[in-house]
């Protein structure tokens, strides 16, 4: 990485928590770090861990080992313990937790009791403006909509100035197409106040989006922290690289000059062993098809997605491959095609899950 | 007498953010499961050989009420609890509160209208309770449904007809507090 480092406002190092003695732990070795102003999307299926990593930053969870540091200092871990109202951050819930019996500045207005009452409403008035919500101040929590709801949240969450938000599955609750709004609005909010955040979803949409970096979660274990781009691009990972985006794993035996593959010869070299037996990354965009009366592959599936048509084409062995082709092309269904790989770049291939190559123009 | 009403109550009050403990839940639903009378003749019973110059007092009184109603007020507190999110608390605590402020501030007031319902039940039991003031109450604390049972005994009904009407009318006011809390609660769920 080219930019200077910051020192982490939020750090965990080694982190264990386990619910159940006999169980797997729910988040195993965790150590990551988000910089100042940084936004770092935690993004894992159901049961990843990723709730449980939030709540123990925020000190709603102890943990079983590890050290978790806050602004430089250390909340949790080595018999230290600082309870989540002496942490200094703030937290965006799934179901917002507004306090129900309370206005919208009263809520907003709550976690401001250590500034005295005259600095308190130029605080709370502010940042309802800077979420939009300053005309409904005077409303209660059940008489606005999701999104209005969300945006209070995040004022609750902003006005103390925090150290860092952490917002957990925010915008799960709301409608398909507010949804993008307001996650743009947010991620405006954020980088607007420079607040560091952490959020976790389960959407790599959403990850990819809203994330400077992004950490991918899988069983309690952080797979992998990059930029959106580089988790694309060059998952470590098969799991990784089968949670972003439409991805095909093709085997593949290596030989001296390449990968051989059942639709053809990959001519980039690995540093393993000829015959290893290996996963190659193949994404609709790598895969060329043309009609042939004796190809390799029939056109089982076709899925017109408007401007492009993704096809999905079985091979001989059984497996399927998606291809993806301009909306021009109108091949039907039972169509034979020869299936070839034309990726243009290295593919990133997985030995026993594990990348094997960085991917990108590696020689040896 | 409403005074020593509102006392069990509020006693419950006290213990219930704890999370009752299991062998005080089981206790107290022994008491309520017991037939009033043999609570009221235990009670008796225990004061006259252990200490009797406590026999007939008001502290008396008030154990055999806990006893027989506490499962009740624990029942209705519990249920208040159950419907304030424990995310509140968190919430509340990530913005900087304690947690006895935390209580104050926002599980409390959202408990408010469960108390008061639970508080309603149990004033209208206190109220009507017959077995535990005839046999406890001190000299000349004479309860309304004592009154009534005393001259109802006697066969002089027109006596008992006043505090009866009295009864009754002291009972509507908690009954009223309980219909506009189901009320309300019905509002929010439709």
């Amino acid at each position: 990485m080219t930019e200077t480092r910051r020192r982490p406002v939020v750090e965990l190092r080694d982190v264990v928590r386990r619910y159940d003695g006999s169980a797997p732990p729910a988040v195993e070795h965790l150590s990551l770090e988000v910089a100042e102003g940084e936004i770092l999307a935690l993004l894992g299926p159901s049961g990843s861990g990723k709730t449980t990593a939030l709540r123990l930053v925020a000190g709603f969870e102890r943990p079983d080992a590890g050290v978790v540091w806050i602004a430089g200092r250390q909340v949790a871990g080595g018999g230290t313990w600082v309870p989540p109202e002496a942490r200094g951050v703030g937290m965006v819930f799934q179901d917002y937790a507004l306090f129900p019996h309370l206005t919208v500045v009263e809520n907003v207005a709550f976690g401001l009791h250590c500034l005295d009452w005259f600095d308190r409403s130029p605080r709370t008035d502010e940042t309802l403006r800077l979420v939009g919500m300053r005309e409904f101040s005077g409303r209660y929590p059940h008489e606005l909509s999701g999104g209005q709801q969300q945006r209070v949240a995040l004022a609750r969450a902003l006005a103390p100035r925090p150290f860092a938000v952490l917002l957990d599955e925010p915008f799960s609750n709301l409608d398909t197409d507010l949804r993008s709004q307001i996650r743009d609005e947010v991620r405006g909010i954020l980088k607007e106040t420079g607040t560091s955040a952490i959020f976790v979803t389960h959407d790599q949409e959403e990850a990819l989006l809203l994330g400077d970096r992004i950490g991918v979660l899988n069983q309690g274990r952080l797979e992998q922290v990059d930029t959106p781009e580089a988790i694309f691009h060059t998952p470590r990972t098969r799991f990784v690289a089968g949670f972003f985006g439409r991805a095909d794993f093709v085997p593949a035996r290596v030989t001296p000059t390449g990968l051989q593959t059942e639709i053809g010869m990959l001519s980039q070299q690995v540093p393993l062993a000829p015959d290893t037996p290996v996963e190659v990354l193949v994404r609709p965009d790598d895969v060329a098809i043309a009609a042939s009366a004796d190809g390799n592959g029939v056109v089982v599936r076709r899925v017109f997605q408007g401007g492009e048509v993704i096809y999905c084409v079985q091979l001989a062995s059984g497996k399927t491959i998606h291809s993806l082709q301009p909306h021009t092309t109108g091949l039907g269904q039972g169509t034979r095609v020869t299936v070839m790989l034309a990726p243009g770049h290295p593919l990133s291939c997985f030995s026993n899950g594990q990348a094997v190559t960085a991917g990108r123009g590696q020689v040896t | 007498m409403i005074l020593l009403c509102a006392v069990p109550p509020a006693y419950l009050r006290s213990r219930s953010p704890g999370g009752p403990a299991w062998v005080i839940w089981a206790l107290t639903q022994t008491g309520y499961a017991l037939p009033g009378i043999v609570v009221v003749l235990g009670a008796a019973f225990l004061t006259n050989t252990m200490a009797p110059w406590l026999y007939g007092t008001l502290p008396v009184m008030l154990g055999a009420f806990m006893v027989r109603y506490m499962s009740q007020g624990l029942r209705a507190v519990e249920s208040g609890i159950s419907q304030v999110p424990q995310r509140l608390g968190e919430a509340a605590r990530g913005l900087g509160e304690r947690p006895a402020r935390v209580f104050w501030r926002i599980e409390l007031p959202l408990l408010a209208p469960s108390l008061a319902a639970g508080w309603a039940l149990l004033f209208l039991n206190v109220l009507k309770d017959l077995p535990v003031n005839l046999l406890l109450r001190p000299p000349g604390f004479d309860t309304l449904p004592v009154r009534t049972w005393l001259s109802a005994t006697d066969g002089i009904y027109t006596q008992a007809a006043l505090p009866s009407l009295l009864l009754i009318a002291s009972a509507a006011l908690p009954l009223a507090v309980l219909l506009k809390y189901a009320a309300r609660r019905g509002l929010e769920v439709g």
